[in-house]
């Protein structure tokens, strides 16, 4: 992942944390906690693991399985906090996973970079055909 | 053509002719039909639509116009899945609209609320959540949903955040669960049998299997851990593809972790899954592509989260499994009768009407169809995948589909049967494809192979609704009515609304099973129902037995919730308006059963509910 786009990924996540955490109109809520939810989470993620390879496809179904795994993780941990599962305590807390993911990808993107490599932990035959596939 | 490759290629990788793959791989993604299916679906939704008012208005209960919508949305998305034509973009565009498309035919039965009896256990679950901020409330109908919170956590999150109930959020997260486990499935069988024409057909296919429009559709962790489970098989394809990538397996690793704190039964079968297809390998396949680490992994969380978590579990699973095999002896010994096929239990509420001749006739077709198409694909499987214990492993659980019908003739083994279902159709949506595609192969001539195939799988699938759920439940019932501008809710509805605003959240009740649920999910209580402790019996009586008022107070049930409703002991049919005359008359409990609860405080009366309060003591 290019710095550049996981800066925009991260102010995506902060926006929408910002915003789903306020007390807004429900259906202004729902745009911004139904992707803070369910694929800010596992896009970064992806990004930060590899996922630059994968066909449109596969992330279709990953972005969301990922964001639906970490939300689990995230639960289990926030709970043992004080403050529990509130509504700013998700906020914060998806933001923060998105951020740290966003890191890994904007440091990962530029080790490749400067390794002159195209960035792809899991090339293959398979990577490559899913993408001529899908594109 | 797959005929002429078998002398000299009999491990040969694909299903189709290497023509057919490279114009298909080649060719620009276009959406192809998949638009004008969307407006054939649209139009099959209309119809289940009206059916569905006219239940809920109680102006006919006919199910014709039900039937006809399932086959104007199933039907023609089948035929162009079957077909060698679409190009693999139309082909994903089908499989998500067939998949959402029988979701909304759930949500269309339940426009107003959760009825499932499942879905008001995990409801009360998240609304706990939201209420505390924190995991793991102790729950009065099932104790072990307490301890997988992982779809309620979800549904938490995404309803604290954006405003939503309970209610919207859950049918958001099931709906992309649903979007999941299609997409996942078509990626898994293209990837093994490289064929996205396979891929297409093993969703139809999977489509048919009993529980896929209603049960698997409700908000209840296994709806959201089967998905998980599945990306999770198609990730491991990936991983053994792409020379072990990190991405892969962090995705299978952190899946895991969802599914062991989402659903029991799934996290078994993944750790399951992938301990048998390690074990395939350590006899049959090359050691670097075996799931091995992947299967200690799964072991060792499941054993970490049932010991440190979840130990009630195992209190909860142990009676069902033993009874089920109980069951089966007495049903094969004859000590018991056995029961009507195809006559579903709705979930353990008992039955509300089974199935008539023409719909087990259907049901029986359908098992006829696939199984035959299964002992044709086995035949392909032994031909091209032999060599892949993945493949073997999942063929052999596709067979064991045809066992658990045996299940069925046993009255408390059927749940067990029924519910394996989506878990062992993963298996029969790789060996029926393989069969269809094979059978296209050599008829691919005759005209109209389509559109035989899109009839064979219609029956399968019409056979999969038949035997899946109560069919006098299939359309919606009568929830609320409105009446000069305002709503009546059904008499148990209103019941636990006036029992969370006059007494308040936390209490205590002994109630029928539909009442406990509705207590639990809105006013916030502890509703004790069924026969551990006997709450049925206590409720059901026609005199106050000396035992029942200590079983009450040691349990502490303040509340007791007497319901003359013989409905309300059926948990999937006793949150709805009743029947006044004619067959579908509703059954009462002698008035005793009520009137013997007399000296204590009558707090509520709505005419079939009561509620008394036992007092402090």
């Amino acid at each position: 992942m290019s710095r550049r786009r996981a800066l925009v990924v991260a102010a995506t996540a902060a926006v929408c944390a910002a915003g789903a955490a306020a007390s807004l109109p429900v259906a202004v809520s729902v745009v911004l906690a139904v992707p803070l939810v369910l694929v800010l989470p596992g896009y970064a993620l992806l990004e930060a693991i590899g996922g630059e390879a994968l066909g449109r496809e596969q992330r279709v179904v990953l972005v969301p399985a990922l964001s639906i795994a970490l939300d689990v993780v995230v639960a289990l941990l926030v709970n043992f906090l004080p403050s529990g599962l509130t509504a700013r305590s998700w906020a914060i807390a998806l933001a923060a996973v998105v951020l740290a993911a966003c890191v890994g990808a904007a440091l990962r993107g530029a080790g490749t970079e400067r390794a002159g490599a195209p960035g792809v932990l899991s090339a293959g035959p398979t990577s490559s055909r899913s993408r001529s596939r899908s594109r | 053509m797959t005929e002429s490759l078998e002398p000299t290629e009999p491990l040969a990788p694909s299903v189709e002719s290497a023509p057919e793959r490279d114009e298909e791989s080649s060719a620009p993604g276009t959406f192809g039909w998949a638009p004008i299916l969307a407006a054939t679906a649209a139009v099959g939704l209309l119809l289940v639509s009206i059916a569905d008012a006219q239940s809920r208005s109680m102006t006919s209960a006919s199910q014709t116009l039900f039937w006809v919508g399932l086959v104007v949305v199933y039907a023609p998305i089948a035929a162009r899945l079957a077909a060698s034509e679409p190009r693999r973009l139309e082909r994903l565009s089908l499989v998500a609209l067939l998949g959402l498309a029988l979701y909304v035919v759930k949500v269309f039965r339940d426009p107003f609320g959760f009825t499932f009896a499942d879905e008001l256990v995990h409801a009360p679950n998240a609304e706990a959540i939201l209420r505390t901020h924190h995991l793991f409330h102790a729950n009065s109908i099932l104790s072990a949903t307490a301890s997988y919170p992982g779809l309620e956590s979800v549904t938490a999150a995404l309803a604290s955040l954006s405003g939503l109930s309970v209610y919207g959020a859950g049918l958001i997260v099931i709906g992309v669960a649903r979007l999941l486990i299609v997409l996942a499935i078509f990626l898994l069988v293209e990837r093994l049998l490289d064929s996205p024409r396979a891929g297409g057909i093993a969703v139809a296919v999977y489509a048919a299997n009993s529980n896929f429009v209603f049960f698997s559709a409700q908000f209840s962790y296994e709806s959201l851990a089967l998905p998980l489970l599945v990306v999770a098989l198609f990730a491991y394809v990936e991983w053994r593809r792409t020379s072990h990538g990190l991405l892969w397996a962090s995705a299978i690793i952190l899946l895991t972790v969802a599914i062991v704190a989402t659903h029991h039964l799934t996290s078994y079968a993944l750790a399951g899954t992938f301990a048998v297809t390690a074990i395939g390998y350590a006899f049959f396949g090359s050691s670097r592509e075996s799931p091995a680490r992947f299967a200690a992994f799964g072991i060792a969380a499941v054993a970490a989260w049932l010991l440190v978590v979840a130990s009630a579990t195992v209190g909860y699973l142990s009676p069902v499994v033993v009874g089920a095999v109980r069951s089966v002896v007495n049903t094969i010994s004859g000590e018991s009768a056995p029961r009507q096929l195809f006559a579903p239990g709705g979930g353990g509420g008992g039955s509300s009407g089974g199935s008539g001749p023409v719909g087990r006739s259907v049901a029986l077709g359908a098992v006829g169809i696939l199984g035959v198409l299964y002992l044709v694909g086995v035949r392909q499987v032994w031909r091209r995948h032999r060599g892949d214990p993945y493949a073997v492993v999942l063929t052999i659980a596709g067979g064991v589909v045809f066992a658990t019908y045996g299940l069925r003739f046993a009255p408390q083994a059927w749940e067990t049967a029924n519910r394996s279902s989506e878990f062992l159709f993963l298996g029969l949506a790789l060996v029926v494809p393989l069969a269809l595609v094979h059978l296209g192969g050599r008829f691919a001539a005759r005209r109209g192979f389509a559109a035989a195939t899109a009839a064979v799988l219609t029956i399968a699938f019409a056979g999969g609704v038949v035997a899946g759920w109560t069919p006098s439940l299939r359309l919606s019932q009568p929830y609320e009515i409105s009446a000069a501008g305002h709503v009546i809710p059904a008499e148990g509805r209103a019941m636990a609304s006036w029992a969370l605003r006059r007494l308040g959240p936390g209490r205590r009740y002994a109630a029928s099973d539909a009442d406990a649920r509705l207590l639990d999910m809105y006013a916030a209580g502890f509703a004790v129902a069924g026969r551990n402790p006997d709450v049925a019996d206590i409720l059901k009586s026609p005199r106050l037995d000396p035992w029942e008022l200590p079983v009450l107070r040691h349990n502490h049930l303040r509340f007791v919730v007497s319901d003359r409703r013989a409905r309300s002991f059926n948990n999937t049919a006793g949150y709805f308006f009743g029947f006044r005359s004619g067959s579908r008359r509703d059954e009462q409990e002698p008035p005793q059963a009520v009137s013997k609860f007399n000296r204590f405080d009558r707090v509520f009366d709505s005419g079939n509910i009561v509620i008394f309060d036992l007092g402090r003591r």
